[in-house]
């Protein structure tokens, strides 16, 4: 019996950390199997965070009860299970949500619009809103003025936003350090200037950029100078790429970059390769004309980049891998057949000649012979050109449908 | 590699590769606090954990003599039980006495990769199981009032794993 005390002690802490790896039914099925086990389930510890990930809920006010007794921070409804049919659920949630105002951080899952607007009036309390999955084709942002306190905004919708309301309305979240704006449609008309506000944001994503000013890069961006990460999406049409990068090499904490389904010009090359502060680079770029060029701004801007980036992600659609294919099979004669697997196998892309290569420390990089001309590169040989020019950077080529593409980011990519 | 010697609350001693008997925590800080060395024939008493048990402690930390340190918790992070590895699967199957008393002795020795995959083993044993099962699983007397029984039925009825 010496031990007895410190084995109890141990006992219960041994309970209390097998209870951290149960999800929330298994914990309220244990916390009905006796007294012990009930009081155990129902330490703070183990409801700080709770996550509904395939789980489906009956009763929003069981769960809200659950939570305000517990003390719950930060819900996690991603990858809740919904009921198949309607919204109707919706209701019942966001009035039972409303009790919890413990609740500093919330994940949604697949939801309308409205109920991320009736969440910022019902909960101004919360910190962290990330909704990437709303469902509805239009929001407005007004309600969301009620969000003084909030540090990290996420708004995404799965098939494209447009907003009611100008992006003015977020004017007042002075403490936030994390804002994500995709998929939001014409978001060039907005008034932009508004961000250049958010001087605390270390990470800003925005999309689309299609049309992006000309002074989002010299008088938006440069603003923010605790900026750390950088996403853009979409930069087509006229949006200001060089401005923006312009602005991008001077900002002193700026380490990573992520453009995805950027429209890559001439001189792109060089003026990435400005950019000496980016340590983690992605780049997507759009592949609708011209890949054999874009494909050369791309390699000569990262080669630029050799003493300094410790990551850098490739993002190549599937798209341009078939097209590069039927362009492969087009040239060659039939005779020739016998040897088409070496290239046309749906794994090159085209870059002009020559090829950018960095053989010696500082030699130049040689531009694009004129004429044109285009060589197949294979992604293996690629990737090992790559590896060897930019020895101490993690390399990574990805292969994905250009629906995908709004999906790939560093951290998914490196880790 | 020096050895030094273990020995359990029966009595029993165990020769051991210092650096494997380091994986313990407990041990470890024992070793530097009290400064043995490699030298004398120190011998460390382990008066809460029997032989058999410090036996089953030593086999699991000689198979993991070179595994990466654990990563250290993080909050954020689901915690998952489906990653425990082959061996570790067949080395805990034990009986439930046995189990949790290498439960203790991890707890004891502060080893936490065994502390982890132990408990995430218990975790699996309870896992998609009703109330019922679960007491009956680890031979548990249900000690609430009906009236107490009924309360937390209701308040937990409110979610459905599909």
């Amino acid at each position: 019996m010496d031990n007895y005390l410190q084995n109890l002690s141990y006992g219960y802490n041994t309970l209390l950390y097998v209870f951290q790896y149960l999800k929330v039914q298994d914990l309220l099925r244990a916390g009905c199997v006796c007294t012990m086990w009930r009081d155990i389930a129902s330490h703070p510890m183990l409801w700080r965070t709770v996550r509904m990930k395939n789980s489906q809920v009956h009763s929003f006010e069981g769960l809200a009860n659950t939570l305000k007794k517990h003390g719950t921070r930060h819900l996690d409804l991603r990858k809740m299970l919904l009921p198949t049919g309607g919204d109707e659920i919706w209701p019942e949630f966001s009035r039972a949500i409303e009790r919890v105002d413990m609740l500093r951080r919330i994940e949604l899952c697949r939801c309308p619009a409205s109920v991320v607007e009736k969440l910022a009036v019902s909960n101004p309390q919360l910190e962290v809103i990330n909704a990437v999955t709303i469902k509805c084709e239009s929001m407005d942002l007004e309600s969301l003025k009620a969000l003084t306190h909030i540090k990290e905004l996420r708004l995404k919708s799965t098939g494209g936003l447009t907003l009611t309301s100008n992006i003015d309305s977020l004017k007042d979240m002075k403490c936030l350090k994390h804002l994500s704006l995709t998929s939001i449609r014409d978001l060039d008309s907005m008034n932009l200037n508004v961000i250049s506000e958010f001087t605390n944001l270390e990470s800003l994503d925005l999309g689309e950029c299609t049309d992006f000013p000309k002074n989002f890069g010299s008088e938006i961006l440069v603003k923010l100078d605790k900026l750390e990460k950088l996403r853009l999406e979409k930069g087509q049409g006229n949006c200001y790429t060089f401005e923006i990068l312009e602005a991008v090499k001077n900002m002193a904490h700026l380490e990573q970059l992520e453009l995805v389904n950027f429209d890559i010009k001439s001189g792109f090359d060089k003026a990435l390769g400005a950019c000496q502060n980016i340590k983690k680079l992605l780049i997507i770029p759009t592949y609708i004309s011209q890949s054999a060029t874009t494909n050369h701004m791309v390699l000569g801007g990262v080669l630029r980049l050799q003493k300094t980036l410790s990551h850098f992600v490739w993002g190549v659609t599937l798209e341009l891998l078939r097209v590069t294919e039927l362009f492969v099979d087009q040239c060659e004669e039939p005779k020739e057949k016998k040897e088409k697997k070496q290239v046309g196998n749906g794994d090159s892309i085209p870059v002009l000649k020559p090829v950018p290569l960095l053989k010696d420390k500082d030699s130049e990089i040689a531009p694009a012979l004129e004429p044109p001309q285009v060589e197949i590169l294979a992604l293996p040989s690629l990737q090992k050109l790559l590896m060897q020019n930019l020895p101490t950077t993690r390399v990574k080529i990805l292969k994905i449908p250009f629906h995908a593409t709004w999906r790939q980011s560093i951290t998914d990519s490196v880790n | 590699m020096p050895n030094i010697k273990l020995q359990s609350s029966d009595g029993e001693t165990f020769e051991v590769d210092v650096e494997i008997a380091k994986c313990s925590v407990t041990i470890k800080t024992m070793l530097e606090d009290l400064g043995m060395d490699d030298e004398e024939e120190e011998v460390v008493p382990l008066p809460n954990v029997n032989s058999a048990i410090l036996r089953k402690v030593i086999q699991w930390a000689t198979y993991h003599k070179d595994d990466p340190p654990p990563p250290e918790d993080d909050d954020n992070k689901e915690k998952r039980t489906d990653d425990i590895s082959s061996w570790d699967a067949d080395f805990l199957k034990v009986d439930q006495g046995t189990l949790f008393e290498l439960i203790l002795a991890a707890n004891y020795l502060d080893i936490k990769g065994l502390l982890d995959v132990t408990c995430k083993t218990v975790a699996n044993m309870i896992k998609g199981k009703a109330p019922e099962e679960i007491r009956k699983t680890f031979n548990i007397k249900n000690d609430f009032t009906a009236s107490e029984e009924e309360q937390v039925r209701k308040e937990n009825e409110w979610c459905e794993e599909k």
